[in-house]
C-alpha cells in the first residue's frame, strides 16, 4: 500500500506558512517565468495566477488570469511570486513527516510525497488508514498546512487519490473495482499533454472511464506510446518504483541565536527541540547516535566545544537530553552566547543486556551521566583508566576516558580466576604480564625529608642512614641501592636524573627514597633534597 | 558462714541453673580474634562465591562464599604498606584478566595508586587498568565520599574500593560529610544496588560493616625481587586479623534487591 501527502495550491501555502494572516485576504500566486516557459506558451505572455486565496476566488478571480486581469476584477488583490525558501522550508516540513511514517518515500513534486507503507500491518485495514490520514492532516493544520492524503495499491494512485482527497481518500480492491472507482473522475486530474488533450476532447472523452473504455493497444497505435501510459494511470494500473529520498548524512543542526543566552535553562529549550529533530532524522534510518558534540560560540567571536559520548547508542530524546544538560550544567561560560551547532554521531542502535557474567555495564548511559558528574564534581583530569607512558622517568601517566567495553575479549571460564580453582595449577595457566614487584603506593606530591647519610665503606658512597624529619622519619633497618636513573639527555634542556633507595625502617614498612636533578646544569655541589616517593606493599 | 558468702553462693548457684536452662547463650562465642589467615586454604572451599572477586584472600573468605553483593567490608591497615597496595593491585589484575571481567571503580583518597607498578612493560599494565575508574581526589575527603555516593548509587560498577588507608585518620573524620550518618548512607546505597563496596581505612571507622579485617603485612626487601617471579598479586598472602564478621548480612540484602 502507497499513501500519498499533498498540500494543495503549494506555492500559497508556502507564503501563507509564514504570513499566516494573509489567509483572509484576496492574494494570488503568479507564476514566474520559468513555469511560463515550461507549459509551453510563449515567453512573451505574462505570468498567470497560480494559486489563490478563497477571498480571491469569492472576487471573482480565477487560476491562470493574469495580473492585469486580476485586478480588474478585485482591485484590492496582492500579487505574490513565488517565494522559493518558503517552498523548500514547506518540502522540508513534508519529508519530515514522511520520514516519520517510512524510510521509503519519494518526493514526487513540490508538495507531493509518495511514500511506502510496505507491509505494515495497518496498512491493510481501512480504518486505520483513514484514521492515520486524518492524525497528518491534523499535524499539518497545527503547522498552518492544509494537506490531504491518499491511499491506494499504487503510487500513481495514491497521488491521484491524494489530489481528490477531502482530506482523505482511499483506493483499495480488485483491478475491475478500481477502474469502476476512477471512471466518474474527469481526464483533467491526470493532466494529460495539450495535444493529447485537444484530440481527447475533439473525441468526446471527458471521464477516466470515457477513456479506459477504449481499447488500451488501439489507443497506443493512434496516439503513441505516451498515450498507453495516460491510458494505465486512468485506469489505476500504471506501477513503477519510487525515486527514494534519503535524508542528509551529517546529522546536525547549527543555530544562530536572535537574543543573546547567558543562562542554561532558555539554552536546553532551544537544544531539546534540536535533539528531537535530529533524533527524528536518526530513526528515519534506523540509527542512533553515539556521541554528540556541542559548540558553543560566544559575542566575542570565541568558541568552545563539548563533546558527550552515548556509551549506549540511542535515539530517545529524553536520555540525550538529559546527558546534555549534566554536561552543561555545571559549564560556566563568561560571555553571552550568540550561536551554537549540535552534532549527533550516527551508529547503530546498541543492544547492552546485562550479560552473563556481567562483563558490561547495567545501564551504559546512566553509567555517562554519573561520570559527567564526577567529572563536573572533582575534574575531568581526575577521572578515568590510567594509561603509564612509555619511559622510564617514574610516574608519568595520562587517564583515558573509562570504557570497559572496548577491550579484548575475556578469557574462557576455567582459566585463572575461576573460582573453583585453586592453587598454582590455575596460576600457571595465567596470562598475566610480569609485575615489577611490591606495588608502590606513592605519595603525591613526594613528602620531602631530611637524611642523614653514612659513608659506605664497600662502596665509597654516601648512603642514607636515618629519616630526620617529617610525617615518616626513624632510622632505615635496611637498605638496598642505590639505582640510578636519568633520560631525556638527547633533548635539551629535559635531562632528568635520579637516584633512588629502597629502605625498610625499623616498624618493617618499605619505602622509596629518591633525590632526582632535573637540570644539566646543576652544580654537583648543590644540596641535594630527598623525598620519600612511596610506600610498598 | 558469713552473710557475704552465702550471697555469694547463691550467685553462682543461679548461674549454674542459668547456664543449665540455657546452654545456647552460655556456648563460648566462636572465635573471631586472633583468627588469623595468612594465605588461603590448602583445601577447596565448601561454597563458590556469588560473585568471585578473584582474588583468592576475599574469595576464601566465609567459608569459601566470599563477599557477599550489596555488602560493606572494612579493611584496617593501622601501618603504611601493611598489604593494602597489595590487595587493590590484585583486585584491579583480577578485574582484567580473571574469567568473569568485572568494571572496578576505585576511589583513591590519597591518590596514591601507581599504575606502572603493575606490570613493568607500560602496555600491559595500560591493558590491566582497562576494567579500572580511577577517580583521583588529592586527599579530599569530602569529594572522596560525595564520588563513593555517585557510583553507589549508579549501580553499573558491581565493585567499588573506596581507599583512604593514607589520609590522616583526623582529616577523615572531619572531613566526611554527615559524620558517621555518611557511612550509613553509602551502606544502604550498596545494599540498594548489590554493589561490594571496600573500604581501606587506617583504624576501624565504619559502623555495622559486614567484614571487618585488619591487615597486618610485614614485607622484606627480598620481597621486590621475589614477586616478579610468581606474578600473580592475587594470590599473594597477606596476613590479616578478622575482628569483625556478619556474612549472612549481606546474603539478606542481596536477595532484597533482587
Amino acid at each position: 500500500m502507497f499513501t500519498s501527502l499533498h498540500l494543495p495550491d503549494f506555492p500559497l501555502q508556502a507564503w501563507l506558512c509564514r504570513q499566516p494572516g494573509l489567509r483572509w485576504e484576496a492574494v494570488g500566486v503568479i507564476s514566474g517565468e520559468a513555469e511560463t516557459a515550461a507549459a509551453g506558451n510563449d515567453r512573451r505572455q505574462q505570468p498567470r495566477l497560480i494559486a489563490l486565496t478563497r477571498a480571491a476566488i469569492e472576487a471573482g478571480v480565477e487560476p491562470g488570469m493574469t495580473a492585469a486581469q486580476a485586478r480588474a476584477r478585485c482591485a484590492a488583490i496582492q500579487i505574490l511570486t513565488r517565494d522559493r525558501e518558503a517552498e523548500a522550508e514547506a518540502q522540508a516540513r513534508l519529508l519530515e513527516t514522511s520520514a516519520h511514517a517510512s524510510a521509503d518515500f519519494e518526493a514526487t513534486a513540490p508538495g507531493l510525497v509518495t511514500i511506502d507503507l510496505g507491509a505494515s500491518p495497518q496498512a491493510s485495514r481501512p480504518d486505520d488508514l483513514r484514521r492515520i490520514g486524518h492524525e497528518w492532516v491534523a499535524a499539518f493544520a497545527d503547522r498552518e498546512l492544509k494537506a490531504q492524503i491518499g491511499f491506494a495499491p499504487n503510487p500513481d494512485l495514491a497521488a491521484l487519490a491524494a489530489r481528490i482527497a477531502s482530506p482523505v481518500r482511499l483506493f483499495r480492491g480488485a483491478p475491475d473495482s478500481l477502474r469502476e472507482q476512477l471512471a466518474p473522475l474527469p481526464l483533467e486530474i491526470l493532466d494529460p499533454p495539450a495535444d493529447y488533450r485537444a484530440i481527447l476532447t475533439l473525441w468526446g472523452i471527458g471521464t477516466l472511464g470515457d477513456l479506459t473504455a477504449l481499447p488500451r493497444d488501439e489507443i497506443a497505435e493512434r496516439l503513441g506510446p505516451d498515450a498507453a501510459d495516460l491510458w494505465d494511470r486512468a485506469a489505476g494500473k500504471r506501477r513503477r518504483l519510487l525515486r527514494l529520498v534519503r535524508p542528509p548524512a551529517d546529522f546536525a543542526h547549527a543555530v544562530d541565536l536572535d537574543h543573546e543566552i547567558t543562562t542554561l535553562e532558555p539554552l536546553m529549550f532551544l537544544i531539546r527541540r534540536n535533539l528531537e529533530t535530529l533524533a527524528a532524522r536518526l530513526a528515519s534510518v534506523y540509527l542512533a547516535t553515539s556521541a554528540m558534540r556541542l559548540t558553543l560560540r560566544f559575542t566575542d567571536g570565541g568558541a568552545c566545544e563539548h563533546l558527550v559520548r552515548v556509551p549506549d547508542p540511542s535515539r530517545d530524546v529524553e536520555k540525550l537530553f538529559r546527558l546534555v544538560h549534566t554536561r552543561l550544567e555545571d559549564v560556566t561560560v563568561r560571555r553571552p552566547i550568540e550561536g551554537y551547532r549540535l552534532e549527533l554521531t550516527p551508529a547503530r542502535p546498541g543492544e547492552q543486556p546485562f550479560h552473563l557474567f556481567e562483563s558490561s555495564l547495567r545501564d551504559p548511559n546512566r553509567f555517562a551521566e554519573t561520570l559527567a558528574q564526577l567529572e563536573a564534581l572533582i575534574g575531568s583530569e581526575n577521572v578515568g583508566s590510567p594509561v603509564p607512558a612509555d619511559t622510564h622517568r617514574p610516574d608519568v601517566f595520562h587517564l583515558r576516558p573509562f570504557d570497559p567495553e572496548s577491550g579484548p575479549p575475556p578469557m574462557q571460564q576455567g582459566q585463572v580466576g575461576d573460582p573453583t580453582l585453586f592453587g598454582r595449577a590455575a596460576a600457571a595457566c595465567s596470562p598475566l604480564p610480569a609485575v615489577q614487584g611490591l606495588p608502590l603506593r606513592r605519595f603525591r606530591p613526594p613528602l620531602p625529608v631530611q637524611l642523614a647519610t653514612r659513608h659506605d665503606a664497600d662502596s665509597g658512597l654516601a648512603c642514607p642512614a636515618e629519616i630526620l624529619s617529617g610525617q615518616i622519619h626513624g632510622r632505615l633497618h635496611r637498605l638496598t641501592g642505590p639505582w640510578q636513573l636519568s633520560g631525556d639527555w638527547w633533548e635539551t634542556g629535559r635531562l632528568w636524573r635520579r637516584e633512588e633507595w629502597d629502605a625498610q625502617l625499623e616498624d618493617g614498612s618499605l619505602y622509596r627514597l629518591a633525590c632526582w636533578t632535573e637540570d644539566s646544569q646543576s652544580s654537583e655541589n648543590e644540596s641535594v633534597t630527598w623525598y620519600l616517593e612511596g610506600v610498598y606493599g | 558462714v558469713s552473710p557475704v558468702a552465702d550471697r555469694t553462693d547463691k550467685i553462682f548457684h543461679l548461674r549454674d541453673l542459668l547456664r543449665e536452662r540455657f546452654p545456647e547463650a552460655h556456648r563460648p562465642a566462636k572465635p573471631v580474634a586472633p583468627a588469623t589467615v595468612s594465605a588461603p586454604a590448602p583445601r577447596a572451599p565448601a561454597f563458590t562465591p556469588d560473585f568471585p572477586l578473584g582474588v583468592s584472600l576475599l574469595d576464601a573468605l566465609d567459608d569459601g562464599r566470599g563477599l557477599a553483593r550489596g555488602s560493606l567490608t572494612e579493611i584496617v591497615a593501622r601501618r603504611r604498606g601493611a598489604g593494602v597496595g597489595t590487595l587493590i593491585s590484585g583486585l584491579i589484575q583480577a578485574a582484567a584478566t580473571g574469567g568473569r571481567r568485572y568494571p572496578l571503580g576505585l576511589i583513591d583518597g590519597a591518590d596514591s595508586l601507581d599504575p606502572a607498578s603493575l606490570s613493568d612493560a607500560p602496555s600491559a599494565a595500560a591493558e590491566l587498568c582497562r576494567q579500572l575508574l580511577w577517580v583521583r581526589c588529592h586527599h579530599r575527603i569530602d569529594h572522596a565520599i560525595k564520588a563513593a555516593d555517585l557510583l553507589l548509587r549508579d549501580g553499573n560498577l558491581p565493585v567499588v574500593l573506596l581507599d583512604l588507608q593514607l589520609c590522616r585518620i583526623r582529616d577523615i573524620r572531619q572531613g566526611v560529610p554527615g559524620g558517621t550518618g555518611a557511612w550509613h548512607r553509602l551502606r544502604s546505597l550498596a545494599e540498594k544496588t548489590g554493589t561490594i563496596f571496600l573500604t581501606f581505612t587506617p583504624e576501624p571507622l565504619i559502623p555495622s560493616v559486614a567484614w571487618r579485617l585488619e591487615f597486618d603485612q610485614r614485607w622484606t626487601l627480598d620481597d621486590i625481587d621475589r614477586l616478579p617471579a610468581t606474578g600473580d598479586l592475587r594470590r599473594e598472602p597477606i596476613h590479616f586479623t578478622l575482628t569483625r564478621a556478619r556474612p549472612t548480612a549481606g546474603e539478606t540484602n542481596w536477595a532484597m534487591a533482587g
